[in-house]
């Protein structure tokens, strides 16, 4: 059948099949292929090709970006949250239909704010006209989401029209959000407003008197101006409803009309409307809100009203004042405050009523608010001001009350009570001085509380409580809060300086210095600096643990000062005074101007003091003053400098006069204004600690925050003592008039000629302003030490100590002489080698004379007032030396004398040099009798010299050795100089400039113009350069008119010629040298051009330099070579302009020339220079990379510039490199490394460095440089065993100091801690190969000296004696 | 007549502005943003709760997690601002139902706002109290008195008269089955020690609070063993004073239901208490004080690295009482590495994050002394020289049925005109204050 069936549809097969066949079939398959296709396509387009960047184009498909403000995205946020939460939270409040989904999940396409609002409009206007059940419940989610956007920040204005219909709403807190919504746009929306008014004023006549409040309230807080008219109808029914809610609110509401409307309201006469309820209400709500409102109206309306303010009197009259504390309990607590307040103000006729009142009131001590305590505090207080007995108990009375309310409640509360109690402690601390414990602090309490808790504690200190006070006060200063213990240090301080028994604070406060925390020694300092200026007493304690103090270990400003104060004050106590005052110098830039100011101050007084010592400091100290960015450094160092120049002794009477202590320092605050602040009690005022115009007056607040910062900076009365230059108080104007009279007393004594007691002060000496100018002028360039530095501190003591009046010679020997002589140390120096010896003699002196002669002081005045003056003196007993010279009377001839005197043998060696040899026996006549004669005269003196060096704690005694020490050294290398030159240049010098061509015409065999002898000649023009340029230049030009005369061809002898005078750095010599060289027809070559150029860049003439560049550039037969490049960098390099510098090297390649060592030098040396470090690092590399090898000068430079940025670690890899790379390290190159650590205070590196240095077999300078930059190191830091051991460590290399200022540190640490057995074994072990110079002996005598050690001194001076220090 | 307040904000700790409210309108709307700049987000924050800015004065606190910055711009009564805001934040918490934070504010802002316009109108405080506001201020309006459920034509009851009446804090009308009174004597003793066991500084905060649930108006009063009040009625009674402790307080504060002028002539604390939760009066004791704990620390620094700390506390209240919680903080410097500890009693552990030991001991009987022993490895750091400032040690108890202070209740009286019996129910507790010991 089935085969049959089969066969029979495939034999005869039906249309149907023919068409399923046929057509069905071919369209399933294309459409299914089609499909397949689509499938694939719509697969990529969603996949793939949405998303490249053509397709969307093409088809548009790339969207703008959605610009989302971000308010709106909080918005969304902010809403989302509140959805999650009000579904989340099962409170009772959100148990309510959810509105309508669509707001819920704002659609993505909308998500801007405007579309929330928007939303949010649509579904009002929905609910607006229902009234379905349930639909007060929609309405409200709805109208909590506007003002959940309203709390936020969003305009939600736009909403007002829809908000407004729909508060037609019988649902209370419906209203209450709609009312709270209008009251807030209607100021932003007037127009708008004008249509609530409708529905606020329907709903003023509400029957349910809630409604009618809020209506009226929200109806007074539209705050529209031009809708007043509206409000005055409501009003006025409201305030004679019968509820008194709706009378309260209608009080307050015509208080608001009065804001916005003052006319209105005066018009439709509130004021007595409101004057009437105050008095009859029976709501004490409504009588205190009558209270507030009038008080306000009739306040401003006072200024213009006659009527306001008797209105405003009469609220203060006895029975208003009454009728309110009749009906006080009525009140609630902030009515009761309002009425206390009032009350106030109330003075009473009589002292019954005041009792009367207050036996009232007393009962609300004991009320739980605190306002209210406080309120009837002020009560209290303003009753019996006039009482002052009843006052004191009313300060018993109300101690308990505050105390208990600072105990309770939160910590701002207690502040705001701690404040008001903070007042009445200052105002009567005695009363409080027994609960001293209530003040201590808790740990956990605020910062600001525990400062005023310390304030009281510093005000209640007295006799009885002062030592458990300071005791809990010191415990504060381990205070983790560091403001905190800043504060309890400052409150010890001011206990101090209150109390008379401050001899336990003293020792807490030195304690505290030992502390070692860097902000509780700044503060112990100022107080410690504090506290000697009242009690002067103290200083030897105090500067003794001041001494100690490292100034690196102070950084604030204001404890800097205070250091440097001290140092300056107490600069004869201190040893080191001087140098730590100059480190601070060298650190100029790291101080601020407060410090700066201090700095100038205390080294003027410290140079008053010890001269030589203070000498470089103030030099740089000045300059580094006059250069300063803030004026007040830089008109104070100028002031100073002017001063100095004027007259050195009345500088030191301006700048250091005697100072009384200061008994009490200034009040802050003026007893008035502290008044002001009192009747302002229980407001702002109080916590402020100003009176209330200060803070609310705009006209007020400006100057006065401004002067606040101006008593923060110098608080108290500081700064007048500590700066008297600026603000000379009546105190010390005092002292300056009573210092004047003195001097007429002691000028009066010198007419006398009975007493000679000071001879400082006076400055009638004309020779004194020429001469203390030479030393200012030697002053600012004595940053670098030299001959000319050393003059000027001749000068500068010069300046000091000739200030004698020198009488007229007392006796009339043949000779006059000059009374008024003056001579600078130079042309002094000058004439001495110039001038042969006249005389040598040696003299007998009186033996009483010469034991009087204990200082060199003595007979310096004895022989001024002989008319023969000093320049220079020095030496301790028994030997002393003098220069001194003496000046004809009628002519410029002088006399100039050596003398060594030996008092113990009472012998003096004299040598004379005059110039005029014809009077030098006459002079010398008068010279021995001057100091042979009176013997007593000098004995006077000498006790007159020891009382001035007494007073000044002997300072210029120790000071004066170096004074000689220096004159010596000038003396002595001129002398070397003159000794070892040849022959020729001594005479060249001692020639006059006009007898030069001659001398050199006679020498000829000597400066020929040869080049055998170019060396000679070279190094005879070299040295001479040095001291006279004017006389090289001779010796030049005579020898060109040689050359010339003898028509030299030689071109290297000309070139040789010109670049000398690049030495003396004279181009027109040059020039002529070119121009002559061309006239011999001598071919000019590019070297020629280079020297010349080198010429003219060495005298800075930059011009002419490059236009002989120019001319060399357009020339064919000498063009630019490599040198002319070097020439000109190395140019600009001493220039230190690295900008030209660089474009020259940059021309230098361009012109195809390769860098050489040389450039680089100069390159590097300069960026060092100007402190360009990443240059200079640049150059070094590119040095480095093109393997040129550094030379010397170029690793100095580098190391220099390491060191410069102080970058230890690279210093360390720096000098690695160079021990690995075999370089030799020179001493120069390790010295500025050991500086550094030495700086640094890293003792560690330093022994690493050595180490290194051994390890590398590096021997000689170097390592030495290091061995005793450890020993400088440790001994600065007062490590007396490292010291030990390192010295040992290096005599064991068999190495010696190299110089006298490392034997001098590590005596002077010895010293400072006082081991003299030590210092002993010490000198015994480095004499042995180290000889001691007669500065280090100096400073030995003094130390022992100070130390008291007389044997020790004796055994010194000995010693010096035989190592024959002295001599030298 | 100084103002409490131009505007008040409720801001969190962002800064974000939560809820504000404008009284007055001498201070300009972007005040807030003042605020936020030179307090929230400087260091400033904390330093001062009374800053000025411009021409304002601001006044905050941070509650929890919320800052309430008060705005004036005249010379305000500062006291009263921030007593103002204690009493809102009361008020607000007794609607929420104890929490007071940044949700509770978000969930309840209309409330919030309604309550502010309430309990300040133009810059001066009106009515803060919570058993009058919650009359007529409710979290659901549906159900307040004056809602649309009501018939609108019938006069609203007397409940306005209430909001303003003159005993403010108490409604009539209100029935209990059982009327009961609770008293709860609190103390907490502050204590500062010094390192010798000698007592610095010692007082005692005591508060009384009350929970009414009694029927009508009732007058109550309270006897306690204070000594002023003793004598006083020795004297009016003419009967000699029972032999006893007798407390003095030094000072005393009520809330302001008690009739002060009746205590001030009687000595007698009578007053109509309000319905509920109440803080009936605060007192404060210096003299006398008995010590539950005394603490006697050794510590030793063992060189460097190493400490030794050794704490023995010593419980002086009666044998048969016991103190709950006690915690006893011992500080330890910042670079403790390791600890070890033995205890007598309790637990201790070392909490990093605030530098202490905390030693507890749930239940601590009288008359015993626990000891802890513990050694403690420090890292030593050569970096910091500095040497330990030693803060002191900080110790929580609760010792129930125990005062400090020594004070009893007496009696209390409880007279209504329907003369019902009340019960009465007194416990006392002490708690720790800041009770600390210098090491």
């Amino acid at each position: 059948m089935d085969s049959a069936a089969t066969s029979s549809s495939s034999s005869s097969p039906s249309p149907v099949d023919y068409i399923v066949l046929l057509i069905l079939r071919p369209i399933a398959a294309i459409s299914f292929v089609f499909v397949f296709i689509a499938l694939g396509w719509l697969l990529a387009w969603k996949l793939v090709l949405v998303h490249v960047p053509l397709v969307q184009e093409i088809f548009g498909l790339r969207k703008k970006p959605a610009k989302f403000k971000p308010q709106t995205r909080r918005l969304s946020r902010y809403y989302n949250s509140i959805n999650a939460r009000n579904s989340s939270a099962s409170g009772p409040g959100q148990a309510m239909a959810p509105p309508a989904q669509s707001s819920r999940n704002p659609s993505p396409s909308q998500p801007s704010g405007k579309g929330e609002v928007s939303d949010l409009r649509s579904q009002l206007r929905q609910l607006a006209g229902s009234r379905a059940p349930g639909v007060d419940d929609a309405k409200r989610e709805l109208f909590k989401k506007v003002i959940s956007y309203m709390t936020i920040g969003i305009d939600v204005s736009s909403l007002f029209g829809e908000m407004v219909m729909c508060s037609v709403t019988p649902d209370i807190v419906l209203k209450k959000m709609c009312y709270l919504y209008v009251g807030n746009y209607a100021k932003v929306n007037p127009d708008l407003a004008l249509l609530t008014i409708n529905f606020l004023q329907r709903d003023c006549k509400d029957q349910d008197p809630m409604i009618r409040g809020l209506a009226l309230r929200s109806l007074s807080s539209l705050r529209v101006a031009n809708l007043v008219e509206y409000l005055v109808g409501p009003l006025g029914s409201g305030l004679k409803d019968n509820n008194a809610y709706v009378r309260t609110v209608a009080v307050m509401g015509a208080l608001k009309l009065y804001h916005i409307s003052a006319s209105t309201c005066l018009d439709a006469d509130f004021p007595a409307v409101l004057k009437h309820l105050m008095l009859n209400d029976s709501e004490s709500q409504v009588v205190a809100n009558c209270l507030s409102a009038l008080q306000e109206i009739w306040n401003s309306e006072s200024s213009t009203s006659e009527e306001a303010a008797r209105e405003k009197e009469g609220l203060i009259s006895k029975p208003f004042i009454y009728y309110l504390l009749n009906r006080l309990r009525e009140f609630n607590e902030w009515g009761q405050c309002l009425v206390l307040e009032l009350v106030a103000k109330y003075v009473p006729s009589d002292t019954n009523e005041n009792f009367d009142i207050m036996n009232l009131l007393e009962d609300r001590l004991q009320h739980a608010n605190g306002a209210v305590v406080l309120a009837t505090i002020k009560v209290f207080l303003q009753l019996t001001l006039s009482m002052a007995d009843v006052h004191q108990e009313v300060y018993e009375r109300i101690k308990a009350p505050l105390l208990t309310l600072v105990s309770s409640g939160s910590p701002e509360q207690s502040y705001a009570v701690l404040s008001h109690l903070h007042l009445l402690v200052m105002r009567a601390p005695y009363i409080f001085a027994s609960d001293y414990k209530h003040f201590y602090c808790q740990y956990n309490e605020p910062s600001y509380v525990k400062k005023l808790k310390l304030e009281m504690l510093t005000a209640v200190a007295n006799e009885n409580n002062t030592y458990e006070i300071v005791t809990e006060l010191c415990e504060y200063a381990a205070n983790v809060d560091v403001a905190i213990a800043r504060e309890s240090i400052r409150a010890v301080g001011k206990i101090a300086l209150q109390q008379y028994d401050v001899n336990a604070i003293v020792d807490r406060l030195l304690q505290f210095l030992e502390m070692e925390k860097d902000y509780v020694t700044a503060e112990a300092l100022v107080l410690v600096k504090d506290l000697l200026r009242k009690y002067p007493q103290w200083s030897h304690d105090c500067i003794a643990v001041v001494g100690n103090i490292s100034s690196k270990n102070v950084q604030e400003p204001k404890a800097k000062a205070a250091l440097i104060w001290m140092l300056g004050e107490y600069a004869q106590d201190m040893d080191d005074a001087p140098y730590i005052l100059e480190s601070l110098v060298e650190n100029w830039e790291e101080d601020a101007p407060e410090v700066h100011l201090h700095l100038l101050t205390a080294i003027m007084k410290c140079f008053f003091r010890r001269p030589p010592e203070t000498q470089k400091a103030l030099g740089m100290a000045l300059a580094a003053g006059l250069s300063d960015f803030h004026q007040d450094v830089h008109d104070r160092a100028l002031f100073y400098y002017r001063l100095l120049q004027y007259d050195v002794s009345s500088a030191e009477r301006v700048v250091n006069p005697p100072k009384q202590a200061v008994s009490v320092f200034a009040d802050t605050q003026s007893n008035e204004i502290k008044d002001r602040i009192f009747d302002e009690f229980n407001s702002l005022s109080i916590v402020y600690q100003k009176p209330s115009y200060m803070f609310t007056d705009k006209d007020h607040r400006g100057p006065f925050e401004f002067s606040d910062e101006i008593g923060n900076l110098t608080v108290g009365a500081e700064s007048e003592h500590v700066v008297p230059a600026t603000s000379v108080d009546a105190n010390e104007t005092s002292d300056l008039l009573l210092s004047t009279s003195e001097k007429e007393d002691t000028r009066a004594m010198v007419a006398n000629g009975s007493d000679y007691s000071a001879p400082f002060y006076d400055s009638s000496n004309p020779a004194l302003p020429l001469q203390s100018e030479l030393a200012i002028t030697g002053l600012l360039g004595a940053a670098d030490p030299g001959p000319q530095a050393s003059t000027a501190i001749d000068d500068l003591l010069m300046g000091l100590d000739l200030t004698a009046p020198p009488a007229p010679a007392s006796a009339p020997p043949p000779l006059k002489l000059n009374a008024r002589a003056a001579l600078d140390a130079g042309s002094f120096q000058k004439k001495w080698r110039e001038l042969p010896v006249a005389i040598s003699q040696e003299c007998e002196l009186g033996s009483q004379g010469a034991a009087a002669l204990t200082s060199p002081q003595a007979l310096l005045h004895h022989m001024q007032g002989n008319s023969i003056q000093c320049i220079a003196s020095g030496g301790q007993s028994p030997n002393f030396k003098f220069f001194f010279f003496a000046q004809k009377a009628d002519e410029p001839s002088v006399f100039l004398v050596e003398c060594k005197i030996n008092t113990s043998t009472t012998k003096a060696q004299l040598n004379i040099k005059a110039e005029d040899q014809s009077t030098s026996h006459e002079f010398l006549a008068l010279f021995q009798s001057a100091l042979s004669r009176p013997e007593a005269a000098i004995m006077a003196l000498a006790a007159a010299w020891r009382r001035v060096s007494s007073s000044a704690a002997g300072v210029a005694a120790q000071s004066l050795p170096d004074s000689f020490r220096f004159q010596q050294r000038s003396f002595c290398s001129s002398a070397t100089a003159v000794a070892s030159a040849d022959t020729l240049l001594a005479k060249l010098l001692q020639l006059s400039t006009s007898q030069i061509k001659r001398a050199l015409d006679s020498e000829d065999s000597v400066v020929a113009g040869r080049s055998s002898d170019l060396a000679v000649s070279d190094s005879l023009v070299a040295r001479l350069a040095s001291s006279s340029p004017q006389k090289a230049k001779l010796v030049l030009e005579w020898r060109l008119e040689r050359m010339v005369n003898d028509g030299e061809k030689d071109r290297s002898l000309y070139s040789n010629l010109i670049s000398l005078c690049a030495k003396i750095r004279n181009v027109p010599l040059a020039m002529s040298v070119f121009t002559s060289m061309e006239d011999c027809g001598i071919q000019v070559t590019a070297s020629v051009f280079n020297s010349l150029i080198h010429t003219c860049l060495s005298s800075n003439e930059v011009i002419t330099a490059l236009s002989l560049f120019e001319i060399m550039d357009g020339s064919e037969t000498f063009r630019p070579d490599s040198e002319t490049y070097d020439t000109f960098i190395s140019g600009f390099s001493n220039f230190r302009d690295t900008h030209r510098m660089r474009a020259w090297y940059q021309a230098k390649r361009e012109a195809g020339f390769s860098a050489n060592l040389l450039n680089y030098e100069s390159l590097i040396s300069c960026c060092v220079k100007v402190k360009d470090f990443d240059t200079a690092d640049l150059f070094y590399n590119e040095m480095m990379a093109q393997g040129i090898a550094p030379s010397e000068k170029v690793l100095d430079s580098v190391l220099e510039g390491l060191c410069k940025r102080r970058n230890c670690e690279r210093v360390k890899e720096f000098v690695n490199f160079l021990m690995e790379c075999r370089f030799e390290i020179t001493g120069s190159l390790i010295e500025k490394v050991v500086k550094l650590y030495c700086e640094l205070e890293k003792p560690d590196e330093i022994e690493k460095l050595l180490d290194a240095l051994v390890e590398f077999n590096q021997v000689g300078e170097a390592l030495l440089q290091v061995h005793c930059g450890i020993i400088r190191l440790y001994a600065s830091l007062d490590r007396l065993d490292d010291v030990e051991y390192s010295v040992g460590r290096m005599m064991s290399q068999g190495m010696s100091f190299s110089s006298p200022g490392d034997v001098e540190r590590v005596i002077s640490a010895y010293f400072r801690r006082e081991a003299y057995d030590r210092l002993d074994l010490f000198l015994e072990h480095v004499t042995r190969y180290y000889k001691l110079t007669r500065s280090t002996y100096d400073l030995l005598v003094a130390g022992y000296r100070r130390a008291g050690l007389t044997e020790k001194v004796d055994s010194v001076v000995k010693d010096m004696e035989s190592s024959g220090a002295l001599a030298c | 007549m100084p103002v409490a307040a131009s505007a008040i904000y409720f801001l969190n700790l962002r800064g974000d502005v939560l809820i504000n409210r404008l009284y007055r309108d001498d201070v300009g709307g972007n005040m807030v943003d003042a605020f936020r700049m030179h307090i929230m987000q400087t260091k400033e924050l904390g330093t001062c709760p009374v800053r000025q800015i411009g021409g304002c004065s601001f006044f905050y606190m941070r509650i929890s997690n919320v800052y309430i910055v008060i705005v004036v711009s005249s010379n305000a009564n500062v006291a009263c601002a921030f007593k103002f805001v204690v009493e809102a934040v009361a008020l607000f918490k007794s609607y929420f139902g104890g929490a007071f934070d940044e949700d509770a504010i978000r969930n309840n802002f209309v409330l919030i706002y309604e309550l502010l316009d309430e309990i300040m109108d133009f810059g001066y405080p009106q009515n803060l109290s919570p058993e009058i506001l919650k009359l007529y201020i409710t979290q659901e309006g549906v159900r307040s008195p004056f809602s649309s459920k009501q018939p609108l034509d019938k006069p609203v009851p007397n409940a306005t008269l209430q909001v303003t009446g003159a005993v403010g804090w108490r409604r009539e009308g209100l029935a209990y089955k059982k009327n009961e009174v609770f008293l709860d004597i609190v103390e907490s003793v502050n204590l500062l020690m010094s390192s010798k066991g000698s007592v610095l500084r010692c007082d005692v905060t005591g508060k009384i609070l009350m929970k009414c649930f009694l029927s009508g108006m009732p007058d109550l009063k309270l006897g306690l063993n204070d000594k002023i009040g003793l004598e006083k009625e020795s004297q009016l009674k003419n009967r000699p004073t029972k032999s006893g402790k007798t407390i003095e307080l030094d000072d005393v504060t009520f809330h302001q239901c008690v009739n002060l002028t009746r205590f001030n002539s009687e000595k007698t604390v009578s007053f109509v208490p309000p319905d509920g939760e109440f803080e009936l009066m605060k007192y404060r004791i210096t003299e006398g004080v008995n010590l539950p704990f005394r603490v006697l620390p050794t510590i030793k620094e063992l060189g460097r690295t190493r400490m030794e700390v050794n704490v023995k506390v010593k419980s002086v209240f009666g044998a048969k009482m016991f103190a709950l919680g006690v915690v006893i903080k011992i500080p330890v410097p910042k670079q403790t590495a390791k600890t070890s500890f033995q205890v007598t009693s309790g637990r201790a552990k070392y909490n990093a994050s605030i530098d202490c030991l905390v030693w507890k001991i749930r239940k601590f009987p009288g008359q015993t002394e626990p000891t802890l022993s513990a050694e403690i490895e420090l890292i030593s750091t050569i970096a910091e020289k500095k040497s330990w400032t030693r803060p002191p040690i900080q110790m929580e108890f609760q010792v129930p049925m125990f005062t400090a202070s020594g004070l009893r209740v007496r009696f209390l009286k409880v007279w209504e005109k329907s003369g019902y019996n009340t019960v009465e129910w007194v416990r006392y507790i002490t708690k720790a204050g800041s009770y600390e010991v210098r090491c």
